[in-house]
């Protein structure tokens, strides 16, 4: 069984997952939606991440002072650092701990990847999410919604792109977060 | 005080309006019965329609040559369309205002149903910003179209509450918030 992939982002009801300088501007999750994150965290077997996202992500890094941190942060930090990753880039020279670079033949390489892991693989990056889009590589959408518009941003999906879906649910999270899950529509409905 | 409703389709990637022309714009739009049942109930608890005036244009020209349960509503309901400049309709019971903040202030205090906007963007900008919007009714479609014109103009940042969604056979998830 090749391995579920899932590209998964916390949004505006505009569709922007950061300002266009890059700095996310969406509210921080609180106690009870980081345990949503924290539970997603543990049933990931893979992170696939693109350049930006992992530098972002590795703020969860082994090392980092977080001593203060409340329980629940700490419990997102363990997850995060034991879950395998893999970055997608041309620029970094290397990556921290339990991760490993592609720099090149990045189709051949997260196919290869998508078939060797089992259970699921959480996509990060709107770029690299778009890429394996168009390799038909993403089996499922999470699209976190905030409550809020940001007026401007970067898109969670590059601009021209077009996608037919699926719906394969709804739920709604604490801090009036919608969850929205699709998958790629397999027949054209008109 | 009536309330003011505002009713949309939207894109997963935030568009209200598509790219082409007429009906093509809005070829994304996954109105199936469940959708036509439920528009009719929400038309049933409406006292008057508020449009853009694109959209009213748009729908003056589609909705007096039909006869379904939703054109009942579409063509039957007193309806006001904005426009800066002076304009005459042949619409039945709808006629144009200018001064929208005015006009929906004034609409909300008179007796009867509530309001409700259908697409109009602009419209709902400008309304939001006056805070007279009470219920912000989404209805997201599950496709991207990768270009299109912008549910949310740029430049403004607004929060909301959630206060619920409902998922539709179609695929659509309407949420609804109000202002934070």
């Amino acid at each position: 069984m090749p391995a579920h992939m899932t590209y998964a982002l916390t949004l505006s009801l505009d569709g922007y997952i950061s300002s266009e300088g890059g700095q996310i501007n969406l509210p921080v999750p609180q106690e009870a939606l980081h345990r949503h994150f924290n539970e997603q965290q543990e049933r990931t077997a893979l992170n696939l991440y693109g350049r930006r996202m992992y530098e972002i992500m590795s703020y969860w890094e082994a090392g980092q002072d977080r001593g203060e941190s409340p329980a629940f942060e700490q419990e997102y930090a363990r997850a995060w650092q034991k879950t395998p990753k893999v970055v997608v880039s041309t620029t970094l020279a290397k990556v921290g701990p339990n991760a490993r670079l592609i720099k090149t033949d990045v189709e051949q390489s997260v196919r290869r990847l998508k078939a060797e892991t089992s259970g699921e693989i959480e996509v990060n990056g709107a770029a690299l999410a778009a890429s394996l889009a168009r390799w038909n590589l993403i089996d499922e959408y999470r699209l976190y919604f905030w409550p809020v518009v940001l007026g401007a941003g970067k898109p969670f999906f590059e601009a021209g792109s077009s996608l037919q879906l699926e719906p394969l649910g709804s739920e709604t999270l604490p801090q009036g977060v919608v969850l929205l899950r699709y998958r790629p529509a397999t027949i054209n409905p008109s | 005080m009536r309330e003011l409703r505002y009713a949309v389709m939207s894109t997963l990637d935030g568009f209200f309006d598509g790219t082409g022309t007429g009906l093509e714009r809005i070829d994304w739009f996954r109105a199936d019965q469940e959708w036509l049942d439920y528009s009719v109930e929400q038309l049933k608890e409406t006292g008057v329609l508020l449009f853009g005036r694109r959209t009213f244009e748009g729908m003056a020209s589609y909705w007096p040559n039909q006869t379904d349960a939703v054109a009942k509503y579409m063509n039957g309901l007193p309806k006001v369309g904005f426009s800066r400049s002076p304009r005459d309709t042949t619409w039945q019971n709808a006629r144009f205002a200018a001064d929208a903040e005015a006009e929906v202030e004034r609409l909300k205090r008179e007796p009867g149903k509530d309001l409700l906007i259908y697409g109009s963007a602009d419209l709902a900008a400008k309304l939001t910003a006056a805070r007279l919007i009470d219920e912000y009714l989404i209805a997201v479609n599950p496709v991207a179209i990768g270009a299109g014109t912008p549910l949310f103009q740029p430049g403004v940042r607004t929060n909301f509450t959630r206060i619920s969604t409902r998922e539709f056979a179609s695929g659509i998830v309407q949420v609804t918030y109000r202002l934070a």
